[in-house]
């Protein structure tokens, strides 16, 4: 197990360098350069002059790999260059605005969780009844809903009608409620259907009819042996929808106007502001791979099948 | 005269439009081994879902009555007193608890106390060596043979008067099932009653005390197994002993030492 | 087809489909005509939906939002698609290093949460609708390209196929009788469950002014549009958010319709040999 870990924790170092030259790459082979970018974003106009002096500046002359070498020494001391738009430290501006999208998005993930599994698992033992019925409703409704809409109807209906919660900015812990669930919506949708999905197939499992018709008392089929099996799936679906929630968090950051990285980061968009995007992704996907990490290992701790290489 | 632990009476079940057994009656005594034989949708095996109540949900009892030891059924008797031992063992655990957790939550839902040496005792009873290994390790870990020892400790263990063994020796090469079939015969040794079921005569016949032939959801023929070489036979179970005749017609003339003494 | 709930599904695919192709003969107006002195107009004949704040027709920008919402959306599947097939079959029938190399490609993809991919390839693209395109098509290939190679080696291992070779089919015939077609109802069929998923990424992006345009007529942008009125006129939110919300359910309907007839037929195929 410990050797698994470790494996695992090696094997970030390549994928997070893979990340990082695509996402240099990349931004290298559209369609504004980075001198472009950054004399636009300085407000002086893009003269062949200025171009190749903002070159020389940027280090933008020297040969791709030596640029991409440097950015990385810079990248791993956590230097991911000058925002062109604040012309601040790009990791510092990010870090601060970071937290609160963490905060946000670990939030909507422990209410996908709360919310999905507990209702997945009740769709799925009382199945065909009326609460089977309301929960595939709701899983209906929430995988079809647009969540930034759905982040409208929830201000209009408890900040502005009802008075009940503040309808943007940070005040308070009430004020995070109704972006968690806005946030939440979609992938708690999703995962009450496949928690109960899963939960029903094994249910009809051979392994659980053998302990059933030789007594076993079904609240200890159903809470030990099917919940621990349908829990697999839920799990690596989990993870998955952690990308999903960081995604998300953008857009309800902009939308609830919370002090984290949405807006900054859709200006440094709109603005090709290329350090920013750069360091950005590097965060985004970092934590995205870290927790599907921890995810993997919870996924092997549980089962045996992969721990004993099977 | 020994006692009527299952007794089953004009017994028919099936479908909305599709019956699936027809007036099944036959007796399983103490201490007796009963085989039920027929081919793959003769009914066989829905007899045992009756006798167990697990009908599928689209499968209704019609008529007729089973009784347990002269008492109707109830949920506690599975495992307790009837238990059972399936075919294809190795979809039969879950392969995400070890052995020994699935064999514990058995014996403590059965009130039945668990020890390790207990436990032990029942594994090497059907010759697994290294019992405690066994109970440490996980499902996939383990040979299908091994596991289907393992049931037959479990239904040993619990102490249940009938265990209904299905098709336990269908996965098996023939030295396999020639110990699985000394194994069940112990089990008649220990005092229990066995319902088998089976396809194979040749096994019905090295162990059963008595068989029921089933044909399209009726038993066709029911006897001692000491009376299959009758006149009266069924014209199916003719056909079958004819069958079995052809392909093990020659007993080979060889002799193979005194370790290999004939079944 | 008996089946009550799909009839209904296709009617309103119908529906939606016919107002996209036909916007200009529906809407009464031009989505884009202004008229400041009638804003906020409620509902009346002329005005099935009222008009927003620039007085313009709500119900015809709704109608000509089904038209872009559908183009791109299908814009991006059809670039999925294509993209997907093509480097999923060569991983999948030539294998080897080319294998390796195109399904390490695709990891790297998946390494990425999507929509922040997506973000990302909208910043160097630029904004706008092409982009927003590309961009979610580049986000989800990957995806598809994997699912497709599974399919490729599963079924190049199935019986029927192994037969057709011994019998001495061309391979180019066994690849276009007996393996395309088992890949394309699949993927179809996971592309029409995620149709709606790409939707809500091209409005979540209209919303966040990276995607389509105002005053463009879509209904991400009508959202975003009407968001500093939500106090006094909240319809003008709803109507664009239940087109997107109804348009959404429609094709995951029917793709878990169309699965779950897909896998009935596997299953009695299947039970058949």
């Amino acid at each position: 197990m410990i050797k698994y870990i470790v494996k695992r924790l090696l094997l970030i170092i390549p994928v997070m360098l893979a990340v990082s030259f695509i996402v240099f790459t990349v931004l290298r082979l559209g369609p504004v350069d980075p001198a472009q970018a950054y004399l636009l974003n300085s407000r002086i106009p893009p003269t062949a002059e200025a171009l190749s002096v903002t070159r020389a500046e940027l280090g933008l002359d020297k040969p791709f790999f030596t640029q991409y070498a440097l950015w990385l020494k810079g990248a791993v001391q956590l230097d991911f260059g000058v925002s062109y738009m604040t012309k601040r430290d790009a990791f510092g501006d990010l870090m601060y605005y970071f937290p609160t999208t963490l905060k946000v998005t670990f939030l909507a993930m422990i209410v996908v969780i709360i919310v999905s599994i507990p209702l997945g698992i009740l769709g799925a033992v009382k199945k065909d009844s009326l609460a089977d019925k309301l929960i595939k409703f709701f899983s209906f409704i929430g995988v079809s809903t647009p969540s930034f809409w759905f982040g409208f109807l929830l201000i209009y209906i408890f900040a502005l009608k009802l008075n009940i919660l503040p309808p943007f900015g940070l005040e308070g812990i009430s004020s995070w409620i109704m972006p968690i669930l806005t946030l939440g919506l979609m992938s708690s949708a999703i995962n009450t259907r496949i928690t109960r999905t899963s939960f029903l197939e094994h249910i009809n499992n051979r392994s659980v009819w053998y302990l059933k018709v030789n007594g076993v008392h079904k609240n200890t089929i159903m809470g030990k042996y099917v919940l621990k099996n349908s829990m697999l799936p839920v799990i690596t679906s989990l993870g998955m929808h952690f990308g999903e929630l960081i995604g998300g968090a953008v857009v309800v950051e902009v939308l609830f106007a919370l002090p984290g990285v949405g807006r900054y980061v859709v200006s440094s968009i709109t603005n090709h502001d290329y350090p920013v995007i750069q360091c950005f992704m590097i965060l985004m996907t970092g934590v995205f791979i870290i927790v599907n990490l921890i995810i993997d290992i919870i996924y092997v701790y549980l089962n045996p099948k992969i721990k004993y290489g099977a | 005269m020994s006692e009527k632990l299952i007794s089953i009476n004009n017994l028919s079940a099936g479908t909305k439009n599709n019956q699936i057994l027809y007036n099944i009656s036959f007796d399983i005594n103490e201490c007796e081994i009963v085989c039920l034989l027929g081919q793959s949708g003769s009914g066989k095996t829905m007899t045992a879902l009756s006798i167990l109540n697990m009908l599928p949900l689209n499968v209704m009892q019609t008529s007729g009555s089973i009784l347990y030891d002269n008492k109707p059924f109830n949920e506690n008797m599975r495992g307790s007193f009837i238990s059972m031992i399936m075919q294809a063992p190795a979809s039969c655990f879950d392969n995400v608890f070890t052995i020994g957790a699935q064999f514990k939550d058995i014996l403590l839902s059965n009130n039945k106390e668990y020890s390790i040496e207990k436990v032990c005792a029942a594994l090497e009873k059907v010759e697994l060596k290294n019992p405690q290994d066994i109970l440490n390790s996980y499902p996939f870990q383990l040979s299908g043979g091994m596991l289907q020892r393992v049931m037959i400790a479990i239904a040993l263990s619990l102490e249940s008067k009938v265990i209904i063994a299905d098709e336990p020796t269908s996965d098996l090469d023939i030295t396999g099932q020639k110990e699985i079939i000394d194994l069940i015969l112990k089990l008649k040794k220990e005092n229990k009653s066995v319902l088998m079921i089976t396809h194979n005569l040749a096994v019905a016949k090295s162990c059963a005390d008595k068989i029921a032939v089933m044909e399209q959801g009726r038993i066709v023929d029911i006897f001692n197994t000491d009376e299959l070489l009758s006149e009266n036979r069924h014209k199916y179970t003719k056909e079958l002993i004819a069958a079995n005749n052809w392909l093990y017609a020659n007993k080979w003339n060889i002799d193979l030492g005194e370790n290999y003494a004939e079944m | 087809m008996k089946d009550k709930g799909l009839i209904i599904l296709f009617s309103l695919l119908a529906i939606i489909i016919l107002s996209a192709v036909f916007a200009p003969l529906i809407a009464p107006y031009s989505p884009y005509d202004v008229d400041i002195t009638n804003k906020f107009a409620p509902v009346t004949s002329s005005h099935i939906l009222g008009t927003d704040h620039l007085g313009r027709d709500v119900f015809s920008r709704i109608v000509y939002g089904t038209r872009m919402s559908l183009i791109s959306v299908l814009a991006t599947i059809l670039i999925v698609l294509l993209l997907s097939l093509i480097v999923g079959s060569i991983a999948g029938f030539r294998g080897g290093l080319f294998d390796s190399i195109l399904m390490r490609i695709c990891d790297v993809f998946l390494t990425f949460p999507t929509f922040i991919l997506a973000l990302f390839f909208i910043g160097v693209l630029g904004v706008g609708l092409i982009n927003v395109i590309i961009a979610i098509a580049l986000t989800h290939w990957a995806w598809y390209a994997r699912i497709v190679r599974s399919i490729v080696l599963e079924t190049k291992q199935k019986n029927y196929v192994i037969a057709a070779k011994c019998l001495g089919s061309s391979r180019l015939k066994i690849v276009l009788k007996h393996i395309m077609p088992k890949v394309l109802s699949q993927v179809v069929i996971l592309a029409t469950l995620d149709l709606g998923h790409m939707m809500l990424h091209v409005a979540g992006l209209s919303f966040l002014g990276l995607g389509v345009q105002a005053p463009t007529a879509e209904w991400g942008v009508m959202i975003n549009d009407a968001a500093p009125y939500i106090r006094e006129h909240p319809e003008l939110m709803l109507y664009p958010g239940i087109c997107i919300f109804i348009t959404v359910a429609v094709f995951n309907s029917i793709g878990e319709k169309l699965r779950d007839r897909y896998d009935k037929m596997q299953y009695s195929r299947e039970g058949e040999i």
